[in-house]
């Protein structure tokens, strides 16, 4: 189910305007030794020539006993403790892409986030089940956890809401088995 | 470990970056962190430690070409990100797949932070490779790439033939071209490095210029792109081409050298592929012309030697013209002319006196005049 809601929010990255307008690169659903899926990164023009980052995490929200607000709060304490080891590796392949902005820009990443830059910020997306209606402020940890990051474009926010997530993720698996019999 | 926590090397790899911490505060983790270690204290290492790592690392491992940081600094984080990974790697709380992600981060800040020796033992410490490249792509290029970065021709050879065998069962299948393929860069992983070993084993330069184009297309590829570590490992590894390029046996021998000169190096055993920066400057020292043609006779004449030689400066026992390689790991070559002729230590064997005669009128008439 998680890979599902990490390729829900995969489908609609290249797609997303928080702010900053809709990204000029996403790498998207990573699969790491060390990392399974969920990070993301989106890189905006919204400053050129100067480009802006966008650090993504995607999680699931499945459980009945467990709030989006918790699951968000958790999102948002992964950003922050796996971020260098995750930007580190993933910008050094972004070091050869074809634009020489990404370029500069991936060789500067794990500084702009250590130093707390305004050309970096964070993403937490969340799948979950459509219900009655969320909690009140399912993302104050997110906000709580980057509070230092100057407004609201720097810290966005998306839940993607599929009537029965869990029955979508068994379908998805479904076709995907039937393609490979 | 002195330069390790020296304060200025420190304070050159930080440069004053805000939120990491200060060189005296690194090197208060860094010395907590030696004894924890020492003491096997620690499963492991504070945190901050590891943060501060990845952020040396990848300043230390920005693509020369961007500029984007002086030299020396890229060398001072590398050296001391190499350092702080190490110790993480002491760390009995680390799994295998942390373990490979470490160490090979460790070895590339090593090899560009002018210590390729601790490379070479990072990787003697890890276990056995073990990936299945269909089902772990990620994992089998870590695998490789650090087994190459150790430098060690025999091990990544035969892991090459293991991971060249699970290539062709898995493009036997019916499916995708594997360069279209979610393989694709690990695949391009196991053909670069197959191109870059061929290189240091004989040191033709179409095949580091292959092993280039064929890494940079596993970095970049779309197919895979979300196998981040083949990626990764790829990047560093086109990087690295250009390191290797300049710190080869092959680059650094004086033109006209008979190939078998080189493959005495890279063949022998142990086989030697890279120089160290120092020993790589050592044989760019002043008149160059002259000298290249003085080494030149040297190593036709490390090549010719039948008997056995005794290097008392580099170990205190006999040792055999095929270890003399090991010898020049060690020191470089005009180095190792010049301890042989300083020290008089070519002492026995039936080919001694005229070899240590060839070098005495040849070589070390040359280089008593350049280092005195």
């Amino acid at each position: 189910m998680g890979a599902v809601v990490e390729h829900l929010w995969a489908c609609l990255a290249d797609k997303l305007d928080g702010g900053w307008g809709t990204p000029l690169h996403v790498e998207h659903e990573h699969f790491s030794v060390i990392d399974h899926g969920g990070d993301g990164l989106s890189i905006y023009e919204f400053t050129a020539p100067d480009l802006r980052f966008r650090l993504w995490e995607s999680k699931r929200h499945d459980s009945t006993t467990t709030s989006v607000t918790t699951v968000v709060t958790g999102a948002a304490g992964q950003l922050e403790r796996d971020a260098p080891s995750y930007l580190a590796r993933m910008s050094k392949p972004l070091q050869l892409h074809d634009d020489p902005r990404v370029q500069r820009l991936a060789g500067t990443i794990v500084r702009l986030w250590t130093t707390k830059d305004v050309r970096s910020g964070v993403g937490v997306s969340v799948g979950t089940t459509r219900t009655t209606g969320l909690p009140a402020r399912p993302f104050k940890g997110l906000h709580d956890q980057f509070a230092y990051l100057p407004d609201a474009t720097h810290r966005e926010r998306l839940v993607i809401e599929i009537d029965d997530l869990e029955a979508f993720a068994f379908e998805v698996r479904g076709v995907i088995l039937s393609g490979i019999e | 470990m002195d330069r390790a926590l020296n304060l200025a090397v420190l304070a050159g790899a930080l440069d004053d970056t805000v939120n990491l911490p200060s060189p005296g505060d690194l090197r208060s983790m860094l010395a907590d962190a030696e004894v924890a270690a020492f003491f096997h204290q620690a499963d492991e290492i504070d945190p901050r430690l590891l943060v501060t790592a990845w952020n040396l690392h990848h300043v230390g491992t920005a693509r020369p070409q961007l500029q984007l940081y002086e030299t020396s600094r890229q060398i001072q984080a590398n050296s001391v990100a190499s350092h702080v990974f190490d110790l993480a790697l002491q760390g009995e709380g680390i799994s295998n797949n942390e373990r490979l992600v470490l160490t090979f981060a460790a070895q590339v800040s090593a090899i560009r932070g002018d210590r390729t020796p601790n490379a070479s033992a990072l990787g003697r410490r890890l276990p056995t490779p073990s990936a299945r490249l269909g089902r772990e792509p990620g994992k089998a290029s870590l695998e490789l790439g650090c087994a190459f970065l150790t430098l060690d021709r025999s091990a990544t050879v035969g892991l090459l033939r293991d991971l060249s065998r699970q290539v062709q069962a898995v493009s036997s299948s019916p499916d995708v071209p594997l360069g279209s393929s979610g393989l694709a860069s690990a695949v391009g992983v196991v053909d670069g490095v197959r191109q870059l070993q061929r290189y240091l084993t004989y040191g033709a330069q179409e095949n580091l210029e292959g092993a280039r184009q064929i890494l940079t297309a596993a970095a970049t590829s779309t197919a895979a792109r979300h196998d981040l570590d083949s990626r990764w490992v790829a990047a560093h590894l086109v990087d690295l081409c250009d390191d290797l390029g300049g710190s080869s046996v092959w680059s650094i021998l004086p033109d006209g050298t008979p190939p078998g000169v080189g493959q005495a190096m890279t063949l022998g055993d142990p086989p030697v592929m890279t120089l160290w920066p120092p020993q790589v400057s050592l044989s760019r020292v002043r008149r160059p012309a002259r000298l290249r043609q003085r080494c030149g006779a040297l190593f036709s004449h490390i090549q010719r030697v039948p008997g056995r030689l005794s290097c008392r400066s580099c170990s205190s026992h006999s040792i055999s013209p095929r270890s003399v390689p090991a010898c020049v790991s060690w020191l470089p070559a005009t180095a190792f002319v010049v301890r042989f002729g300083m020290d008089s230590t070519v002492d026995s064997g039936p080919c001694a006196s005229s070899w240590r005669r060839t070098a005495h009128s040849e070589i070390l008439g040359e280089f008593t005049l350049l280092w005195s």
